[in-house]
């Protein structure tokens, strides 16, 4: 088992082994990442696929600064918005919605939802929603950030996010009959 | 979970922190092919491919060049035999009013009964040029021994061409062997000076020429010089034949027809369409210097050029901000002086980020220099100063070069984690399709201008396949340029 640096160093080697150690050691969370942000499993085995190329062609620019699982997940995450913006358009033009507190749930609620009822949830969303959500939620990005990636503008990032919440929130509270009041 | 209440965010947050799902197998099998696939195509082999399509390309011209070179040859020899038995025939034709004994018209005629394909061979030698005829007292004539049989094919040709009235021929003296001297052709116009050959191309119709046409030990072919008709002319009058100042229609259709070499220099600004799902354009400049072979009305042209082209795209940076620094105590240690125990620190100046990535998007720039190296095929007329041609060919493009700009960040003590560029990756050779047309205007004697609108077709996707899906890129282009040729 490679460290690291080891393994970094073997697969821009061509070390056909260290590469299928990389893949093995970090495909299956960033697979996780790609159905976050596809539609279906085809699209983020393409998302996975095309991520884990670029990853490889790019290592040398990798500089064992940070962590590599933080590196890949990032060109896995830039890979995911340029696929998903290459099928789709977003709508520039909504205006945000007023902010309503966030609805907070009883823990042990949350324990009876499981992951994959919640990857439905996210996948169920409008397209747009589901990117913000993704980049705001899950992967930290700044609104200003998302706007840049994403070719809107942060208003319309902020918009997004707060429908995508209250989309959720209105799911999640179906699916368990919690009521809101 | 905790036991408090969470919000949504935190649900899907902790929901997903460690979700991790086996992908299926093929994409592993995908990502293997892929990488193999790009090795083979753009990366390690890049020489290989290259080193192979230089390869073809000269082998390819080298044969024609030797075969052109061949028939050139061939071509004159023909012309010499068939002048020489021309004029010969004139001689016999001519000489039963001149002749002076039995001895000279038996000579000449066992000289014109076995004809020179028949002896395979040929040495003549011209000489006994009268040089009192030729305006040239007090001077040795020329004599030329051994010439290479074209020269005295050209002269020869060119007694016919340039004396069509030639109506007085006296035979010499006879040397017992097959000699032949040819004496007193006296044009209409009276006589003409000439200092060399082939002042001999510029004589319009007079002058006096004495020659000796002698047969004896064979020559090969293959020892013939092979020198270029081109030499020949190298006259003012010469050139004035070849500019068309001088009426002389046989001799400039000759130099027309045989093999004249063209070297030119060219600037070529290009736009270039990339038909996908971005429908982009972009622009490229070429400087090259070409070769140009023309035979009959056909040409051959390869050289060797240099593009310029660019990539305006952008790129999301990953980075850390820079908070600020501290100084960090490594190690400390306690002098004792007279005041009592001072301590030592040992530091190290440590920056601190932001613990959290941020991004942000830049423009970039990506300059590409590639070598070009086409091989053209066209036809070609002129009438006049001007010519026209058409050609078309494959052309091989290298890249030799790539700038791929650097990322400026506003704060440059800001860490940068990874970069993505949007612009995609290169391929490091391709193939391409070139067709142009154009024409050329004669300056001079030797140069000319020349410009040609012309197109390009690439023959797979100037990007890696992985990064973009582009069809065949195609461009348009207007190259202007000077062609000289010697």
């Amino acid at each position: 088992m490679y460290s690291e640096k080891e393994l970094v160093k073997e697969c821009l080697c061509d070390n056909a082994k260290a590469q299928e150690e990389f893949y093995k050691r970090y495909a299956p969370k960033m697979y996780g990442v790609c159905l976050r942000f596809a539609k279906n499993r085809m699209e983020a085995d393409d998302i996975l696929q095309e991520g884990f190329i670029k990853a490889f062609a790019n290592l040398k620019s990798f500089r064992n600064e940070g962590s590599l699982e933080g590196w890949v997940r990032r060109t896995i995450v830039n890979t995911a918005i340029n696929h998903v913006k290459k099928f789709a358009k977003y709508k520039k033009d909504l205006d945000i919605d007023t902010a309503e507190p966030v609805q907070k749930m009883s823990s042990s609620v949350v324990d009876t939802i499981s992951v994959n009822e919640l990857l439905k949830l996210i996948k169920d969303l409008p397209i747009g929603y589901k990117m913000v959500f993704n980049l705001n939620v899950m992967e930290g990005y700044t609104h200003r950030e998302i706007a840049s990636l994403l070719d809107i503008s942060e208003n319309t990032s902020k918009s997004q996010l707060s429908r995508a919440r209250h989309t959720l929130q209105r799911k999640v509270n179906e699916l368990y009959g919690i009521d809101r009041s | 979970m905790s036991n408090k209440d969470i919000n949504i965010d935190d649900l899907f947050r902790n929901a997903f922190e460690n979700f991790e799902v086996d992908p299926p197998e093929h994409v592993w099998g995908n990502i293997q092919k892929d990488m193999q696939g790009n090795n083979r195509g753009s990366g390690k082999t890049f020489p290989k491919g290259g080193i192979l399509g230089i390869s073809v390309i000269l082998v390819l011209s080298s044969l024609f060049f030797i075969y052109q070179t061949n028939n050139s040859v061939s071509e004159v020899v023909d012309s010499a035999k068939i002048a020489l038995n021309t004029d010969i025939d004139n001689i016999e034709t001519l000489l039963p009013e001149y002749k002076s004994g039995e001895n000279e018209k038996s000579n000449m005629a066992s000289f014109n009964g076995q004809s020179l394909s028949e002896k395979g061979v040929i040495d003549i030698s011209v000489s006994s040029i009268n040089a009192e005829s030729l305006g040239k007292r007090g001077t040795d004539a020329m004599i030329v021994k051994e010439k290479p049989i074209k020269e005295v094919a050209m002269e020869v040709n060119n007694n016919t061409a340039l004396n069509p009235n030639n109506n007085e021929l006296s035979s010499g003296n006879s040397s017992g062997e097959v000699e032949n001297e040819l004496d007193d052709i006296e044009g209409d116009e009276g006589q003409a000076g000439f200092g060399d050959d082939s002042d001999l191309l510029a004589m319009g119709g007079s002058g006096n020429v004495h020659s000796d046409v002698k047969a004896s030990a064979p020559i090969p072919e293959e020892s013939f010089e092979q020198t270029p008709i081109v030499e020949m002319l190298e006259t003012e009058e010469a050139d004035e034949i070849a500019s068309g100042d001088v009426a002389s229609p046989e001799l400039k259709n000759d130099y027309g027809k045989k093999g004249d070499l063209y070297f030119g220099l060219y600037f070529t600004p290009e736009v270039i369409f990339y038909p996908s799902d971005i429908n982009t354009t972009n622009k490229s400049y070429s400087l090259d210097l070409n070769m140009t072979y023309k035979f009959s009305s056909y040409l051959l042209q390869s050289g060797i050029g240099v593009m310029s082209s660019s990539d305006d795209g952008q790129s999301k940076v990953d980075f850390e901000k820079y908070l600020g620094s501290y100084e960090d105590v490594y190690d400390i240690t306690f002098d004792t002086t007279a005041n009592g125990v001072v301590p030592v620190y040992l530091t190290n100046t440590v920056d601190v980020y932001d613990s959290v990535q941020h991004v942000t998007v830049t423009p970039t720039k990506n300059k590409y220099t590639y070598l070009q190296i086409p091989v053209l095929f066209g036809y070609t007329e002129e009438f006049r100063r001007f010519s026209w041609f058409v050609k078309g060919g494959p052309s091989l493009s290298l890249m030799v070069n790539e700038d791929i700009s650097s990322v400026n960040l506003e704060n440059d003590n800001n860490r940068i984690v990874n970069v993505d560029s949007e612009v995609p990756a290169r391929i490091k050779m391709n193939w391409q399709i070139i067709l142009a047309g154009g024409v050329t205007y004669k300056l001079g004697n030797h140069v000319s201008i020349g410009v040609e609108p012309m197109m390009r077709f690439y023959m797979k996707s100037a990007y890696e396949q992985n990064s973009i899906q582009t069809k065949h890129p195609y461009s348009f282009g207007i190259r202007s340029g000077i062609i000289v040729n010697f």
